[in-house]
């Protein structure tokens, strides 16, 4: 459960916010260190990836069932609605060895918060007077106290022990009465959230109490019914939640399951919860919807007689039975002594006669007779594994009456009616039966709704009366007000029109709808019942408890001792005292639950409250209501003489009804199961304690050592035993200053949840670390280059900045050797050129010609004469496009190629346009054709901006188109690329014909420009200073002199070759060894 | 005149000479005056064209272009100064916009580059190609021609893989596609030493050309 930060309401794990106000809610889960995953809490390995979450040591023991926890929990002290009373009380109490020691121990807790002298308890808000071992009494006294009310048989078979406790509680003080309001004492805000925990699955009855008692308030009570409210406003759900939750946990309720007899008491001796008045008519007119007839003429009628019937009794009624007061208790309306304080739906005169109350026989209808049987059936279907009976020896005080006024009503009970309220109908069978008896009893008095809630399956549980025969109903109920009303019962109607469960014109249950819908004049308002009333109908109930029932002797001898058993629990058993508490419940009557049930002097009418005695008298009743009658009574047949034993003493001069003996049935069938040897004590203890009360008894009964350890605190009451459990828990004690041994690494703080901020919560993961000395394993071995060049890098990179890497000598070396080599290269080159130039016109001058080379013919240069040609067809003033692509570098080469073309273009008077994609070649074109022309320098020099585009664009110019003819000389064979392909896809020139196009190109340009001089796009080329010469010798102009040039070329070609080669061998033989 | 660019001329070419040597001074400045007169050269055509071609005309009126047209080539080009910054600036930010004349040119000159290499390069090579085994040359033709043609297919092929695919890969190939990719890289071998041969002689050609004018003019102060 998580407990919402904003309101404190508790809510399921599952949910992310809050049912109450919404808002987010934290996690309360543990994350996991390896995968983070959150875990609940109680996970010992995370759900996702299995990684412990604990140390083993710190493991978590899976969570024991409550069975498990009183078999193995040794100091099972349990009780939740239980008295206290202060040291000044235990003065005149008997000795402790004389109560229960477990009794002991409630009292003693429940006397931290509550002073009995102080009259009804105030709801303390103290959290801290909690003990924590109430942790496990919660579990398991919720448990049985839901368990009780979902077994009416309880309550019937608590007509057997609590007939004489009506007059042992008028010797009670009403401030002795058990005023054990847990959920009061104890805040709701300051509940720790384990208690919380259980209470909050009922958030929405929870909302709707706490919203309705304020439209309601008892009249007269303002105070009670502000307490009430307070106290349940308190937000002691896990009361409420216990109570329901344990329903079926208790297996087979004994006949003091229910015993909350109440004697005849005065008015200023009932507790606040007793004393109705008849403004509770008027109270309970001001709740809505709490007049809707529902039930047919027939209902009606049956209850007309059931208030016959009690209100017949009424007046001689002194105290109410032990049985009844359970009733009333257990519904929370607890009826005052007294028969003029009888509300008026108990003092109902219609149809006395057929309500005769004289024995429970006749009283009480079948449901009631079934309603034992009706939390073994909720059991079946899948309550939970009851409590186990406690130990004989764990009970020996009978004598504990136990009596709650409204304000002294533990919260958990006054929240059980509104749990009621979501509780599921169907489910709820065995308390549809008691819920509808109450419904119909209520129908008598429209007036009085609350009054309804008074329901003997949720009897609180009362200690073992101290009746010494059958008890004898000599409580008499006492009128209901609704002034006096306990705020919760008030609330019913608020909390019933907010419960889901019932529309606002009210869904009447099954049972109801099956059973009495029909019925005509029903004036009960089904509104008024709370659901979990109506759970406690008779249908489905299928198995009668075997209760064991308490001998007359044993009470009687018991009851000597009431007076030294605290107030509390001597209310619960006047039976001894009272004369005509005497009863017997046969069972032989159990066969016939439907017969008119006569009188007995056990069960004399004016001990039976009306209201029980309509019920008594409910003879109508279907037989679905009543549960299985037959096999009730066969069972009830064969239990008889077990109930005999036990009440040997109950004088039965009339005939048991046979709901009172189907409620022997139900207490005999338990009893049957206990061992035939048992002592008397035992099955006093048996006769005289509820289960519940059992259940929450000690497994082990407490010595005398251990009472005697029992300290009284300053205020005069009593601390209570740490269980051992508890104690298992304690931290062992360690030397002052010595350190705590941490058993793990301290974990860093947790991020988020509950535990944020907290380091070392968590345990850490178990890490497995690699050893110190372990090296990591290389499979292959590096190379050692590998490693040296690794360790250059290292040390180049660890070198500081700035500083100047050192040179290697080899390099050096090589490069001094590179120069050498070149500057030779150089020198027989250069030298060579110019002592050929010297050289050999000097020679040639001495008639020593060398002639090293030749013109090349028009066969080699095939261009040649094609571009005299085309340069001879142009006419003076022909428009001719002069092209020079390329640099200074090329300039000699390119001039001494270009030179010849100009001079004939100069000679034919052409117009030259001077162009170039260069800048440098407009300048070059243009000195050039001055010298060619020997004119001077043209300024018609055009740069052609973006290389191909401005080739193109040129191209594309009209003027371009109007020129005869392109003469490209490039030393670039990607610009000599560029003018062909535009002049193929732009040179047209006016006649449509395409532009000639002309190349000179360098001797580097030519081997690739071949292709496009030999596709016949190009009309005539010259390639390189050789074939200018031939262009020369074709037009027949070539100078002396160039010859010598060609001549020196052809030296320094071979020279060139010449080095080429020897390089090449050079290299081929030393030059690999030495290029590594 | 021409007597002081022969000898400035001469000097600056001894300079770039003295390489040979080794990296120096000399030659480092005369590379360095060679290249700034190339560049200031080019500067100076490039301004004098600009401004004589299409900014003077457009502020004399006298453009051949429409005034319209002028301004979009005179936006394209303020457009493409950006550019010129560094990105951490703000021009350099806005250089973006110099997107647009620069796809402009690139998308021309691509347009202009495709078109004339199919009407200008592919086109005539590939009809030159065929017509190269022509019987009318003559068996020396013919076997010119099937030359042409065996090595300007097998080249082709050579490069018939993606980059760094060689048909020669014996993992990738068979023995044929093997054999025709050797025969065009030994084409491609010859055409690159024809090639290196052109420069070769261009080179020397220029040296001798060079060292003729050296001698021409120190032969002119010597001889007189």
């Amino acid at each position: 459960m998580i407990r919402c930060p904003t309101c404190g309401t508790l809510n399921d794990e599952s949910r992310r916010t809050c049912i109450k106000c919404g808002n987010r809610l934290p996690q309360t889960k543990i994350r996991c260190p390896n995968c983070g995953a959150l875990n609940p809490v109680g996970n010992a390995f995370c759900d996702k990836c299995n990684t412990r979450l604990l140390d083993a040591e710190e493991t978590i023991p899976p969570p024991a069932s409550s069975r498990d926890r009183d078999e193995e929990a040794p100091p099972a002290v349990k009780g939740i609605s239980l008295p206290t009373r202060s040291a000044s009380d235990r003065d005149e109490a008997p000795t402790p060895s004389d109560v229960p020691d477990w009794l002991l121990d409630l009292q003693e807790e429940a006397g931290g918060s509550l002073s009995s002298d102080e009259g009804p308890a105030e709801p303390s808000t103290d959290e801290e007077d909690y003990p924590d071992w109430l942790s496990e009494l919660v579990d398991e006294a919720g448990s049985l106290v839901d368990d009780a009310a979902q077994q009416p048989s309880g309550a019937d078979a608590d007509l057997e022990t609590s007939a004489g406790a009506g007059a042992s509680a008028e010797d009670e003080h009403v401030d002795e009465f058990p005023d054990f309001d847990l959920g009061a004492a104890i805040g709701g805000d300051e509940l720790p959230d384990w208690l919380d925990e259980l209470g909050t699955g009922h958030e929405r009855s929870d909302a709707g109490v706490q919203s309705s008692p304020a439209e309601s308030p008892p009249e007269g009570q303002p105070e009670q019914s502000q307490e009430s409210e307070a106290s349940y406003g308190a937000s002691d759900d896990w009361l409420s939640e216990i109570e329901f939750a344990d329903v079926g946990e208790t297996e087979t309720p004994s006949s003091a399951d229910l015993d909350l007899g109440v004697g005849p008491l005065a008015e200023d001796e009932m507790p606040d919860w007793l004393r109705f008045d008849d403004d509770d008519e008027e109270t309970t007119e001001e709740v809505p919807g709490a007049h809707e007839p529902a039930f047919s003429e027939e209902e009606s009628r049956d209850e007309a007689s059931y208030e016959g019937a009690f209100s017949e009794d009424a007046g001689s009624m002194e105290a109410l039975p032990d049985w009844l007061s359970t009733l009333a208790v257990a519904s929370e309306t607890t009826p005052e002594a007294g028969q003029g304080e009888l509300p008026d739906w108990l003092r109902t005169d219609e149809e006395p006669a057929e309500a005769e109350p004289s024995s429970p026989d006749q009283g009480l209808p079948d449901w009631l007779l079934d309603t034992g049987t009706g939390a073994r059936e909720d059991e079946e279907e899948g309550a939970p594994p009851p409590v186990p009976e406690p130990e004989p020896t764990q009970a020996p005080e009978p004598e504990i009456a136990l009596d709650f006024s409204e304000s002294e009503l533990p919260d958990w009970l006054a929240d059980a009616q509104d749990l009621g309220n979501l509780g599921d109908l169907e489910e709820a069978s065995t308390g549809e039966a008691a819920g509808l008896e109450e419904a119909e009893v209520a129908d008598e008095d429209e007036d009085r709704p609350e009054d309804v809630t008074s329901q003997p399956e949720e009897a609180t549980p009362s200690a073992a009366q101290a009746g010494e025969e059958r008890p004898t109903p000599a409580a008499q109920p006492s009128e209901l007000t609704s002034d006096e009303l306990p705020d919760w019962l008030s609330e019913i109607p608020e909390a019933e029109a907010s419960s889901e469960y019932v529309s606002p014109e009210y869904v009447s249950p099954e049972y109801v709808s099956r059973e009495y819908v029909s019925r005509e004049g029903a004036a009960f308002d089904e509104d008024e019942l709370p659901d979990w009333l109506r759970d406690l109908g008779p249908e489905e109930v299928t198995e009668e408890p075997a209760e064991p029932e308490t001998t007359a002797d044993e009470l009687r001898a018991d009851s000597a001792e009431a007076e030294a058993l605290p107030d509390w629990l001597s209310d619960l058993g006047p039976a001894a005292s009272t004369p005509e508490g005497e009863s017997v419940v046969s069972t032989d009557e159990a066969q016939a639950p439907e017969e008119e049930v006569p009188e007995t002097p056990d069960l004399a009418p004016a001990e039976l409250p009306a209201w029980l005695q309509e019920v008594a008298s409910s003879e109508d009743l279907p037989q679905e209501i009543s549960g299985t009658p037959a096999s009730v009574g066969e069972t009830a047949a064969g239990e008889t003489e077990t109930s005999e034993e036990i009440s040997p003493a109950a004088p039965s001069e009339e005939p048991t009804p046979s709901w009172v003996e189907e409620i022997d049935v139900s207490a005999s069938q338990e009893e049957a199961e206990q061992p035939a040897g048992a002592d008397d004590e035992e099955v006093l203890a048996r006769a005289e304690l509820p289960d519940w009360l059992k259940a929450l008894a000690p497994s082990q009964t407490r010595s005398p050592e251990e009472d005697e350890g029992v300290r009284a605190t300053p205020e005069g009451l009593v601390l209570a035993d740490i269980p051992d459990w508890v104690q298992a828990l304690r931290p062992e004690p360690r030397a002052e200053g010595e350190v705590p041994q941490r058993r793990g690494p301290l974990t860093p703080p947790e991020p988020e949840g509950p535990l944020e901020g907290l380091p070392g919560v968590l345990p850490s993961m178990v890490t497995v670390d690699m050893p110190e000395d372990a090296m990591p394993t290389v499979e292959r071995e590096i190379p050692h280059d590998v490693v040296e060049q690794a360790h250059l890098w290292q040390q180049l990179l660890e070198q500081p900045r700035g500083v100047r890497r050192p040179v290697t000598q080899e390099r050096a070396q090589r490069v001094a050797a590179a120069g050498v080599i070149r500057v030779i290269v150089a020198a027989i080159l250069v030298l060579g050129v110019a002592a050929a130039l010297v050289l050999l016109p000097n020679l040639a001058s001495q008639g020593l010609v060398f002639d090293f080379s030749q013109v090349p013919s028009v066969d080699v240069a095939r261009g040649v004469p094609i571009l005299v040609d085309r340069v001879d067809q142009l006419q003076a003033g022909d428009r001719v496009i002069l092209a020079f692509e390329y640099g200074p570098a090329y300039a000699d080469e390119m001039a001494r190629i270009a030179k010849p073309v100009l001079e004939h273009l100069a000679e034919r008077d052409a117009e030259p346009v001077i162009v170039s994609t260069l800048p440098g070649g407009v300048g070059l074109g243009a000195s050039l054709w001055a010298q060619a022309s020997d004119s001077p320098a043209m300024d018609t020099g055009e740069y052609l901006v973006g290389n191909l585009n401005g080739i193109a664009e040129f191209m594309a110019r009209p003027d371009t188109q109007a020129s005869r003819h392109v003469f490209v000389f490039s030393s670039s064979s990607e610009r000599t690329r560029w003018w062909i392909e535009q002049r193929a896809v732009l040179g047209q020139d006016s006649t449509g014909d395409r532009l000639p196009i002309s190349i000179g190109a360098s001797a580097a340009t030519g081997s690739l420009i071949t292709p496009y001089l030999n596709n016949r796009n190009v009309e005539g080329w010259i390639v390189g200073f050789p074939q200018a010469l031939t262009y020369r010798d074709v037009r027949g102009t070539l100078v002396e002199g160039e010859g010598l040039a060609l001549d020196v070329l052809m030296l320094v070609h071979w020279a060139a070759a010449g080095l080429i080669t020897i390089g090449f061998l050079y290299y081929l033989v030393a030059g690999r060894k030495g290029t590594r | 005149m021409e007597t002081l660019g022969l000898v400035v001329g001469s000097v600056l070419t001894l300079l770039i000479f003295s390489y040979l040597l080794s990296d120096n001074g000399l030659y480092r400045w005369a590379l360095a005056l060679v290249v700034g007169v190339a560049v200031g050269y080019a500067m100076a055509m490039s301004s004098r064209f600009v401004w004589l071609q299409i900014i003077g005309p457009v502020l004399t009126d006298q453009n051949e272009f429409p005034i319209e047209e002028a301004a979009a080539f005179l936006l394209l080009g303020v457009l493409l100064l950006p550019k010129a910054f560094s990105p951490s600036r703000f021009l350099g930010r806005i250089s973006l916009v110099g997107n647009i004349p620069l796809g402009y040119l690139v998308g021309a000159g691509a347009a202009v580059s495709v078109a004339g290499a199919l009407t200008g390069t592919l086109v005539p090579q590939v009809l030159a190609t065929g017509g190269a085994l022509q019987l009318s040359d003559g068996v020396v033709g013919l076997v010119q021609g099937a030359i042409v043609v065996v090595g300007t297919v097998v080249t082709l092929l050579y490069f018939s893989k993606e980059p760094g695919a060689r048909v020669t890969d014996e993992e990738t190939s068979s023995l044929l596609q093997q054999f025709i990719a050797r025969f065009g890289r030994l084409f491609i071998v010859v055409a690159l030493g024809a090639a290196f041969a052109g420069i070769l002689t261009s080179a020397l050609t220029a040296l001798v050309m060079r060292i003729w004018q050296i001698v021409e003019v120190i032969t002119s102060f010597v001889g007189g």
